[in-house]
């Protein structure tokens, strides 16, 4: 009786436990632009990569799963559209007959792959674990390991710090099928955005650096995040034919 | 006059001339035949290689640009101005100098605008797609990797340079299936996406044109063949990977290489030239040859072998059972040297006339094999060639040198040793 007592007790705590760390993850993902109503914000990804540097922009427009991405810069860039349809996503310039189907894990620029650019849906994509709790930087915050639920997301594996206080994903790992990382990143929320009339951080910079050679990384600055409510007719790829 | 009487002799012991003529002959027949075909595929090898693989007898890259091209292209590509350099220091060679053209590799996705797959690009100059399937070493020796829709493809992307070629399975996997032209056009406008120098993803629009096929498990999956205009306008650069020199004589490929090397060195430019049997360069070709020529070597071998044994053999039963007529010979004041030479002599006869009938054999069956068209794939080749056998004059005239020093050499030395015994053990043998 005693036996089945505690092994109740372990299955309540690990439930729990996943469910804390789902929830954890549901809410991380609001400040990184996974909200249902539509928000439209500004990137600037700036890449150093084997002693070169350069800047590029973005307009992002997202709305639950789906995000349109425009580049706005540099010059001979300015046209080309990136649409993520769920876990689709695609390339499209003026000059093309047809949309070109994309990885999300293609680079987009210096170590910023094509899907860290849009809207975060971790709490779809991956299945979340609780490693463990710690400190970081004088904050407690919880370790969680994601695995990916399907292969054509961005990463296998991440290793994701989120802040206990503020919920937020302060730190990520990301890591190769064996669990070595190959990436690293910090990011910031210094932008706010009303949702439902409450002020809610918004992640405001990601610093992704390689994990092998630090000099080499991308920053991704996100500016004047504003909810806005989007049409469904810009995700649906079949209005880029031409 | 010994001629005549070493002519003779031949026909004193007419069953022991046959046997030893039969076997110079089968020898002779072997290594010419097996030279034919060894010649017919390293031509076809070479055709592939040189021409079909667009490598050029020389390929002339940025320093390290062989190896370093793939990971960082803007660095190592060769802009005009590159090319320009380059063209002057070829305009001393020019003489020498078929045609030159120019190579731009990548790899990115090509897209059916419903789902994508990777490719792995060769981008070529139009002139030189013209130019490869109008060659002669091509139409002569590889013209079974020349289908017609190589040669309509080669005539789409000089009308427009938008135009694709691409391996038979990379079309499957787009659920793209041959033959192409009944496509509707929709269908066969396909988009190649790829990383501009830029470092920037970027696409353009293509439209398929013909399918081909690479030889190579490795490599069916992913090869796409298109314009240099096509590739520069999706990697955003002016710059090629390699410019590709073609000689009008082969021969010639290795001291035009060294000079050019020498004259890069010399004036300081930053380009390495390359031959297009370097192991880098057309790793399939070298690989490919190296079996080829171990194991005609083996063959070769063991048919020299063979030969010399026999030869040996009936010179030595043909000695034995003469040693009383040599020391008659020796008795009547015919000098050693002069009796050697008398039975080296029938051994050079015999040799003529078993190589006479070997080669008209061997051109008898050539022809016959020829006639039949068994075919076969070479290792690294697109698709099965014909069971060719093209023995050349001077694989006769070698063979025939080769067969003459042979038994020459074997009946003189055999003859010059059986001379050292005194005229009385000669004349008493009993021949045994």
């Amino acid at each position: 009786m005693k036996k089945m007592i505690g092994l109740a007790i372990l299955l309540f705590a690990s439930l729990a436990q996943a469910d804390m760390a789902l929830d954890l993850l549901k809410e991380s993902d609001k400040a990184r632009g996974n909200l249902e109503g539509g928000i439209t914000w500004d990137s600037e990804v700036e890449t150093h990569e084997n002693g070169n540097a350069s800047t590029r922009e973005f307009r992002i427009r997202a709305k639950g799963v789906n995000a349109v991405v425009d580049a706005l810069a540099p010059a001979r860039n300015k046209g080309e559209v990136y649409v993520f349809n769920d876990r689709n996503m695609w390339f499209f310039k003026p000059s093309l007959k047809k949309p070109v189907a994309i990885s999300a894990r293609q680079k987009l620029s210096g170590q910023a792959a094509n899907g860290d650019i849009a809207s975060t849906h971790y709490s779809r994509d991956y299945n979340p674990t609780l490693e463990k709790t710690e400190t970081l930087n004088g904050e407690k915050v919880h370790v969680l390991m994601l695995k990916a639920k399907a292969n054509n997301l961005t990463y296998d594996q991440i290793r994701y710090w989120i802040s206990d206080k503020s919920k937020k994903a302060v730190k990520a790992e990301f890591l190769t099928l064996q669990g070595e990382p190959f990436k690293r990143a910090t990011l910031e929320y210094d932008n706010t955005v009303q949702v439902n009339g409450k002020p809610l951080q918004f992640v405001s910079k990601i610093e992704i650096t390689d994990a092998k050679m630090e000099q080499n990384k991308s920053i991704i600055r996100y500016k004047k995040p504003k909810l806005e409510s989007q049409p469904d007719a810009i995700f649906n790829i079949n209005n880029l034919r031409r | 006059m010994t001629w005549s009487f070493a002519f003779r002799n031949l026909f004193r012991n007419a069953r022991r001339s046959v046997a030893t003529g039969i076997a110079i002959l089968v020898g002779f027949l072997g290594l010419v035949l097996l030279g034919g075909f060894i010649f017919r595929v390293e031509n076809t090898l070479q055709a592939q290689a040189i021409y079909l693989k667009y490598k050029g007898h020389l390929s002339i890259f940025r320093k390290e640009g062989l190896e370093k091209f793939a990971t960082d292209p803007s660095r190592f590509q060769l802009l005009p101005v590159d090319v320009e350099k380059i063209q002057g220091v070829l305009k001393d060679h020019q003489d020498e100098i078929d045609w030159t053209g120019s190579t731009l590799s990548g790899v990115g996705l090509l897209s059916n605008g419903l789902k994508s797959t990777p490719y792995s690009l060769l981008a070529v100059d139009v002139n030189s797609f013209e130019q490869v399937q109008k060659n002669k070493m091509v139409r002569t020796w590889a013209k079974e990797f020349v289908t017609s829709e190589d040669e309509a493809y080669a005539k789409a992307v000089a009308a427009d340079p938008t135009a694709i070629s691409i391996s038979i399975r990379l079309g499957e996997l787009l659920s793209l299936y041959p033959p192409y032209e009944k496509l509707s056009e929709e269908t066969k406008s396909l988009q190649m996406a790829g990383l501009s120098y830029f470092g920037d993803l970027n696409a353009v629009n293509s439209e398929l044109r013909g399918s081909h096929s690479t030889g190579s498990e490795f490599s069916e999956n992913t090869s796409l063949i298109g314009s240099l205009t096509l590739a520069q306008d999706l990697f955003q650069t002016e710059g090629i990977q390699s410019l590709i020199v073609f000689l009008k004589d082969r021969t010639r490929t290795h001291d035009l290489l060294a000079s050019l090397n020498q004259r890069f060195a010399d004036t300081q430019m930053p380009y390495q030239a390359y031959p297009f049997d370097d192991q880098d360069i057309s790793p399939s070709y070298v690989g490919a040859k190296g079996f080829l020529f171990v194991m005609s070597g083996f063959f070769i071998f063991l048919i020299c072998g063979a030969v010399i044994l026999s030869i040996l053999n009936s010179l030595t039963m043909g000695i034995l059972e003469r040693t009383r007529e040599i020391g008659t010979l020796r008795a009547l004041g015919f000098k050693r040297l002069q009796i050697s030479w008398m039975l080296t002599q029938e051994s050079l006869w015999l040799t003529t006339l078993a190589s006479l009938a070997g080669a008209v054999l061997a051109l008898v069956i050539s022809m016959i094999v020829n006639q039949v068209n068994f075919r076969f794939t070479p290792p690294g080749a697109p698709k099965s060639i014909q069971f060719l056998l093209t023995p050349e004059w001077d694989l006769f005239v070698y063979s025939y040198l080769l067969f003459m020093i042979l038994s020459g050499v074997g009946s003189f030395v055999m003859s010059y040793w059986k001379m050292k015994s005194k005229v009385v053990d000669l004349l008493s043998d009993a021949g045994a």
